[in-house]
């Protein structure tokens, strides 16, 4: 067995040990501008019969084929180079770090939801791509909440029998933003988003708030509620009302990711979850008239 | 008239009034309404469509029979389509 030189990978921290990632060089400037915290660890040794300084192969493989990039790993759906430029390899290859990293955590996962604290938990904001998940949150963080994720956060569900609320755990994920900003956006929220712009394109601006904003790697909160993010122009007043179960269950599944676990286990987190905490549904036509309703509605109170 | 029963190997996970369901052998994962439910929950036994059909008309004596019976039907389909039912003679 041929085993490749630790300088080719790199290894970053995962819960139990290491993930390795290789023939991500190239783009190792942008995933590290994107988890600018994730404490590089150290590479796994191939065993005792491998030469001095071999390593594993990598968990997570990252080719190039003519300016085209593919991404696999045991624990996410091959791409199919499809992949062609350095950020989105880079972005790709997160997902691939957090779902290998949920993987070695028996009550591990991960999902697709923006987190900030509000009073003494974390409130999820969840919904489909375009919800308005990061304008949310960044714009929360900016009204002085401590921003968790606007994207992706890992949960740790504890014990199967457990009932307590989950705890969410930021990886430090930096947010994204699509711009131009909107039209209504106000002077607030505009100078922050340009204090803390690290990478700027046309159409978007991946963020660094500082230490002061946001959660560190690790810092975790348990989750006292999950917000459904509903946006629509009709939506004249934004209204905050109590979600069904069963209908936050089917929500989660789309956005709750643990293939680790298993279709029943994915389920039975789903279930967990919007049973332990409190599950809501914002219909909004503005997150700067709305931001102040979800304040208000968990601002100063103790989780149930 | 065809009966139709569950199939075997099905996981029933229950949220508050509504039903989750993961077929074992495909892994499928299916949501059951409050009428779908009920219509699983009452293929307990093997029955024909019409002893579903006189069963629910009883339950809901205030719903018109062709109202419930268009709803049955829809729902059966739905339950056959997915696989969760078989028809057993």
């Amino acid at each position: 067995m041929a085993f490749r030189a630790a300088k080719e990978q790199i290894v970053l921290a995962g819960p139990h040990h290491g993930i390795s990632v290789e023939g991500a060089q190239a783009v190792a400037p942008f995933l590290f501008e994107l988890i600018p915290q994730w404490p590089v660890s150290k590479p796994r040794v191939a065993g005792a019969q491998g030469s001095e300084g071999s390593v594993a192969p990598g968990d997570i493989i990252v080719q190039n084929k003519g300016g085209h990039w593919r991404i696999s790993s045991a624990h996410m759906a091959l791409s199919d180079y499809d992949l062609d430029d350095g950020y989105m390899v880079a972005n790709t290859l997160v997902g691939a770090l957090i779902a290998a990293y949920v993987a070695q955590g028996d009550g591990l996962v991960s999902i697709h939801a923006g987190a900030v604290r509000i009073g003494d938990g974390l409130v999820l904001l969840l919904g489909d791509n375009g919800a308005g998940k990061s304008t949310f949150a960044t714009l929360l963080a900016s009204r002085g909440l401590r921003f968790f994720a606007d994207d992706r956060l890992i949960l740790d569900l504890g014990p199967a029998a457990s009932t307590a609320a989950p705890v969410g755990m930021s990886l430090a994920v930096a947010p994204k933003l699509r711009l131009p900003l909107p039209r209504n956006a106000d002077a607030r929220y505009r100078d922050f988003v340009a204090e803390h712009s690290v990478m700027t394109w046309p159409e978007m601006a991946v963020l660094r708030p500082g230490p002061a904003q946001a959660a560190g790697f690790g810092e975790a909160l348990p989750v006292r509620a999950l917000i459904h993010l509903r946006r629509g122009e009709e939506a004249s007043q934004p209204v905050l009302t109590a979600m069904r179960r069963p209908d936050m269950v089917r929500l989660l599944l789309e956005q709750l990711f643990a293939p680790h676990l298993g279709q029943q286990g994915e389920l039975s987190a789903c279930v967990r979850l919007a049973q332990a905490v409190g599950i809501w549904q914002l219909r909004y036509a503005s997150a700067f008239e709305a931001a102040d309703t979800v304040i208000s509605q968990f601002d100063g109170r103790e989780s149930p | 008239m065809s009966r139709y029963r569950r199939r075997p190997g099905i996981n029933e996970t229950p949220v508050e009034d509504e039903l989750f369901l993961i077929a074992g052998d495909s892994g499928d994962m299916f949501h059951l309404d409050r009428l779908a439910m009920s219509i699983w929950r009452a293929l307990e036994e093997p029955a024909s469509e019409a002893e579903l059909l006189l069963l629910f008309a009883e339950a809901f004596p205030e719903t018109p029979a062709d109202t419930i019976g268009r709803d049955l039907a829809g729902a059966l389909a739905t339950l056959l389509h997915g696989e969760l039912l078989e028809v057993c003679d």
